[in-house]
């Protein structure tokens, strides 16, 4: 069984059922379950929720990316207008430069990615300068736009008209000359147009010569108005020039400077959103590879912990089982009749301990049923041993007087009267020791049937009573009753008790002092538990094979002394109902020793 | 009845019932010589002599089983142990008709039971048959007893 | 500033015990002191080098830098937007076309006498290739009609002052480093290995000569004459530049050098058109980057100081004090320390360590660590300048840089090369 304690599967559960109860181990059963599925939904719970978030994230990067994407477009568009607007002079396509430029630059998104900021300032700056640079070139093409289309045309009409004068006033031979300053200030007119039309640098050159040209024909003349001219020719040079500067200017602008910061917003919008798509390829990366580790996390949690349910409620159920299979043994047991059963040890009052206690009183039942059985058995085989004596010994005298009633008919018939008669006392005898048999009997029941009451009882007082009562006849017999020693005290019945005294007395008289001069000599002595009472003759003693047969009902040692053989038998039935008891035993010499025990607890 | 010479032992307290059983069987055959043991010890002591003695050993014996001192079961089982004595048919006769004693005596050997009769003339009746019974039995002895094969 | 004041003060005081010392003065008469407005880049419109011009000179000056594109442009259509113009002589053609300069006299100019070679002829030495394009001897002399050659006359159009060459940078950390003269090339630019990380600078009168350069040496292409293409030249070679470009092998055009330098150090680049300082710049960041001394030799850029034609009277004497000063040693030495070259060298040497002479002018490995213009350490000891010696390098010129007959063409080309 100890070994059996000992195993460690059983250990756990042990332990449970001895430091928790039934109810306490269900109710921690379920909480303990309870709290698993809770943890297995928390862990799902965050898995899902930082998913969402990234779901959330991905969806907010690849809008904007989107958004960046279709930058490239609104750039690109930005400078074709701004190239129609130069090249065609159409304010609109000018205008609409702004409305885009004004667009985007609320549209650039995506400052919320960490490392997006220095790029996001780039794309703005880049765009910035681009927008500033248009504006340059609207005020520089608006320069151009007044000197080409007012400046040079008031100049060249002053010039024509100058010229034109001159040729009046000259005289004829002079005037193919004037017709070719004239031709030669119309060339430089021409070659201008030609530049601001075909943007060809060569035309510069042209018309400086053909200015070069008129300014030499005209050193030829000598006209009150030269001067003027001169000048007219130099304003309209310089503005020519400046006009020329300022369309390069613009086409730098154009072409260099915004070409390069377009390129370079688009650049940066460009990079903003392959960082976004990158950012969000990342994040759907670290999603996947979250999710599935937390799935794998959350699948190996949930194994684990179906594993400490399943173990905690194996541990839980042997808690109950063990001592349940444990109770259900000792019950069977029990029901079976055993007062042997081993009543498990549960320390706990749960219903398993009420149970326990249970077993344990069922057991107490058994042990008392058990001993009453026996005593029932003891009482039947009592019985039945004394209804085999009295069927035996009662018949005796009905055999005999029968016999001889048989033999006093034959003798009667055969005439034979005084033999017959002579018979009849045998008869007679025969029914008196049946009456004796009988009153004995009685006498015998009424020992067990008659209540006794009992009383503190002092058996010197009791012996000396006894004795001196029957000092008549012990005298007559010639027998001594010594009593030779301080008697106890007893709880008992004082005339059964005497009554054992006097058949102990009856027994030595006719067994131990056939030759006169017998004594009965009573002393006594105690141990823990007892008095003993030893009551020695100096008799013949009794073989050690009959002590016990002696006790028995109507047994007698010698048939040849009167008697039916039941004093000892009622000195025994009285000395059992005391508690105690009476046996024989051989005295230090020849004779017999009764020796009688009273229980000590009965003194009192 | 009878009129061979026979030894019969009988073992009884009682001395009316000995006296009962003898007048009977003087009754009933003249020839049986009674030789009565009166309690247990007196048994005990003839089984022991039979062993040492040439005795004339008993026909037939009557054991009654309530003795003082020893009872007939305790001198029936030392009877029948007796390489002496085993041949002889003991018959119990018995106040007793408890079906306890009757099987015991039959265990130990016992060759007949015989409850004494409580009727009045049932006694004499009872041992005549015993005693015719046990007669019967020489026959029986004769046939087949080796010695006298050729009588 | 307590400085400055002080010698302002000091200078009123004792004018002439400064004068043997110091630059001299100009002395005006009462309190009219001229203020000179100058206009240029941040190459030379330097904060120090205001405040000693100023204190050297009892001036009141004006800087007004800013990009290349816009000083030209001012200078070309506003001559009373400036008294001096300093910038690069590819501006020349344009400003006298535009006629907004005059004529500089070189006998107001003091030191014109110590002007090297290389201003003058074109030329720095008898070894020296000629180098295509506006050599700055073709553009500095005003002619008998007017127009600017390369004639020697006393007025010229410009005083040639501060100088380099150019080439184009490296990071030695990923392309694998060149013998200077031998291996390094401009063809580098179009290589393959560097695809998408080639940056151009975004100027169509410079960035076409290192595209040119790279395509010739690449041989894909060659020109007539380099320094004046051909419409059909630009055609082709923009039909190559903007199929590359279109293929992903240009990360783009830089715009300024701190762009260059922000390009190359974030990674984007590792080969591009440079400029000196963005080259200092990005060693004193950490990264070595190499300044090439390509086999096909260095585009070389002349700066020039030019006379507004509205300068005249007192501003015009302070102008000539001005350009004097500039050629009087201390300013040669102070941008000798930024890698940049003044026309008369042996005035400067007198204001520079025999280490930096060495280092700068000489090519010779730096004896000791040398200060920049900021102090800072720029020249870690024992570290020899690419391309060698001031003459080694002028002696290896491919191509000066220069506006084009072709302008307008190339700036509508460059416009979609840009955006390509």
């Amino acid at each position: 069984m100890n070994s059996y304690w000992l195993k460690i599967e059983e250990l756990l559960p042990n332990l449970l059922a001895h430091t928790l109860g039934l109810k306490k181990r269900i109710i921690l059963g379920y909480i303990f379950t309870g709290t698993v599925a809770f943890v297995i939904a928390l862990l799902a719970w965050g898995t899902f929720n930082r998913f969402s978030n990234d779901l959330h994230q991905i969806v907010f990067f690849s809008r904007h990316a989107r958004e960046n994407i279709t930058f490239a477009a609104y750039m690109a568009e930005m400078q074709r207008e701004a190239l129609i607007y130069i090249h065609e002079g159409h304010n609109s396509a000018g205008e609409q430069v702004g409305v885009v430029y004004k667009e985007m630059i609320g549209s650039i998104g995506g400052k919320e990615l960490p490392n997006a900021e220095l790029i996001l300032v780039q794309a703005r700056t880049h765009l910035t300068a681009y927008y500033k640079a248009f504006q340059e070139v609207q005020r520089q093409r608006n320069i151009r736009e007044r000197l080409v289309k007012i400046e040079l045309r008031v100049y060249a009409v002053r010039a024509q008209q100058l010229i034109e004068e001159l040729t009046r006033q000259e005289k004829i031979e002079n005037r193919l000359e004037c017709a070719r300053m004239l031709n030669s200030f119309l060339q430089i007119e021409k070659n201008a147009y030609r530049y601001f039309d075909s943007l060809d640098g060569k035309f510069i050159q042209a018309a400086s010569l053909r200015l070069q040209e008129t300014r030499f024909i005209l050193k030829k003349f000598t006209w009150s108005r030269t001067e003027e001219l001169g000048s007219v020719l130099n304003q309209y040079e310089s503005a020519f020039l400046e006009a020329v500067q300022r369309t390069r200017g613009y086409l730098y602008l154009v072409n260099v400077v915004m070409a390069a910061e377009a390129y370079e917003t688009m650049y940066q919008a460009q990079k903003l959103s392959n960082l976004m798509i990158s950012e969000s390829e990342q994040i759907q990366g670290k999603v996947t590879a979250h999710i599935s580790s937390r799935l794998w996390l959350l699948l190996l949690s949930s194994a684990l912990l179906l594993l400490c349910i399943i173990l905690f409620s194996y541990v839980i159920t042997r808690s109950i089982t063990i001592p349940l299979k444990q109770l259900t043994k000792t019950f069977k047991s029990l029901a079976a009749g055993s007062s042997e059963a081993e009543i498990p040890v549960y320390p706990l009052a749960d219903e398993l301990g009420a149970l326990t206690r249970a077993a344990a009183s069922f057991k107490a039942k058994n042990i008392e049923l058990e001993t009453s059985k026996k005593a029932l058995e003891k009482s039947n085989d009592e019985l039945e041993q004394f209804v085999y004596t009295v069927s035996h010994d009662l018949k005796s005298p009905i055999v005999t007087s029968m016999g001889f009633i048989a033999i006093i008919r034959k003798l009667a018939d055969q005439g034979k009267t005084e033999q017959a008669f002579g018979m009849l006392d045998k008869v007679a005898k025969a029914n008196e020791r049946m009456s004796q048999l009988i009153s004995d009997l009685l006498e015998l029941s009424r020992v067990g049937r008659i209540d006794m009451d009992t009383t503190q009882l002092d058996l010197d007082l009791l012996l000396a009573d006894f004795s001196s009562n029957q000092a008549e006849r012990l005298a007559q017999e010639q027998f001594s009753l010594t009593i030779e020693s301080k008697l106890p005290t007893i709880l008992a019945n004082e005339s059964r008790i005497l009554q054992v005294f006097e058949n102990i007395l009856s027994n030595a008289l006719k067994y131990a002092n056939q030759e006169k001069n017998g004594c009965l000599r009573i002393n006594t002595y105690s141990d823990e538990q007892w008095h003993h009472l030893l009551c020695t003759d100096k008799g013949p003693g009794i073989p050690e094979e009959f002590r016990e047969k002696i006790f028995g009902l109507f047994y007698r040692l010698d048939v040849n002394i009167e008697g039916t053989g039941i004093g000892l038998a009622v000195a025994k039935k009285i000395m059992r109902l005391h508690g105690g008891d009476i046996w024989a035993e051989s005295g230090p010499e020849a004779g017999a020793v009764f020796h009688l025990i009273f229980p000590k607890a009965t003194t009192g | 009845m009878c009129q061979k010479e026979h030894n019969l032992l009988l073992i009884e307290d009682s001395d009316d019932h000995a006296e009962l059983t003898e007048f009977y069987i003087r009754d009933c055959c003249p020839a049986i010589e009674v030789n009565r043991l009166r309690d247990g010890e007196e048994a005990m002591t003839y089984i022991e002599q039979t062993k040492n003695t040439e005795l004339s050993l008993p026909w037939l014996v009557l054991l009654d089983l309530k003795l003082p001192k020893y009872d007939g079961h305790e001198i029936l089982i030392r009877f029948k142990n007796s390489p002496h004595l085993a041949k002889i048919p003991v018959v119990i006769f018995s106040t007793s008709n408890s079906g306890k004693d009757i099987e015991q005596a039959l265990i130990n050997h016992a060759n007949s039971y015989i409850v004494k009769p409580m009727e009045p003339d049932r006694y004499g009746e009872v041992i005549s048959e015993i005693l015719s019974y046990w007669q019967l039995n020489e026959h029986h002895f004769f046939f087949y007893g080796p010695h006298q094969s050729d009588a | 500033m307590n400085r400055r004041t002080f010698l302002q003060q000091s200078g009123k005081i004792g004018t002439a015990a400064l004068a043997a010392a110091a630059f001299p003065k100009l002395i005006y008469a009462g309190n009219s002191q001229p203020t000179l407005k100058v206009i240029g880049t941040h190459v030379t419109l330097l904060e120090p080098i205001r405040q000693q011009a100023e204190q050297d000179l009892g001036i009141k000056i004006e800087f007004y830098p800013s990009g290349d594109a816009e000083v030209l442009l001012k200078a070309a259509t506003d001559p009373t937007a400036f008294d001096i113009y300093e910038q690069w002589s590819n501006s020349i053609k344009v400003l006298w076309q535009a006629k907004t300069i005059q004529p500089i006299d070189t006998h107001k100019l003091k030191y014109w006498h110590e002007v090297n070679s290389l201003s003058k002829l074109g030329r720095i030495s008898e070894q020296a290739k000629p180098g295509a394009g506006d050599v700055p001897n073709k553009i500095l002399y005003v002619q008998q009609d007017g127009n600017i050659g390369p004639h020697p006359t006393q007025q010229i159009s410009f005083l040639p002052y501060v100088h380099n060459v150019d080439s184009f940078g490296y990071n030695s950390a990923v392309v694998p480093k060149g013998i200077p003269y031998k291996t390094e090339s401009w063809g580098w630019l179009l290589d393959e290995r560097w695809h998408g990380r080639v940056a151009i600078v975004n100027s169509p009168e410079i960035g076409i000569f290192d595209l040119a350069l790279a395509v010739q040496a690449k041989g894909l292409m060659t020109f007539k004459d380099l320094g004046n293409m051909s419409r059909e030249e630009v055609d082709q070679l923009f039909d190559i530049a903007i199929s590359l470009k279109r293929k992903g092998h240009f990360r783009g055009v830089w715009t300024s050098v701190p762009h260059s330098v922000q390009l190359m150090a974030s990674g984007e680049t590792v080969i591009q058109s440079m400029f000196s300082p963005g080259v200092s710049a990005l060693n004193g960041m950490g990264i070595p980057c190499i300044y090439a001394a390509p086999k096909e030799g260095y585009r070389a850029w002349q700066g020039v100081m030019c006379l507004s034609r509205a300068c005249t009277g007192e501003r015009q004497k302070a102008a000539y004090a001005f350009m004097n000063w500039w050629l009087s040693g201390w300013p040669g030495a102070f941008i000798a320390r930024q890698g940049y070259y003044i026309s008369n060298p042996e005035r400067s040497r007198n204001f520079m360590s025999k280490a930096e002479w060495e280092y700068w002018y000489e090519g010779k490995p730096a004896t000791e660590p040398l200060q920049g213009t900021d102090g800072k350490i720029s020249v870690q000891q024992g570290s020899i300048r690419t391309g060698g010696s001031y003459i080694k390098r002028f002696e290896n010129v491919a191509v000066w840089n220069t506006v084009m007959d072709t302008y307008e063409y190339i700036l509508t080309k460059w416009n979609e090369f840009v955006l390509a």
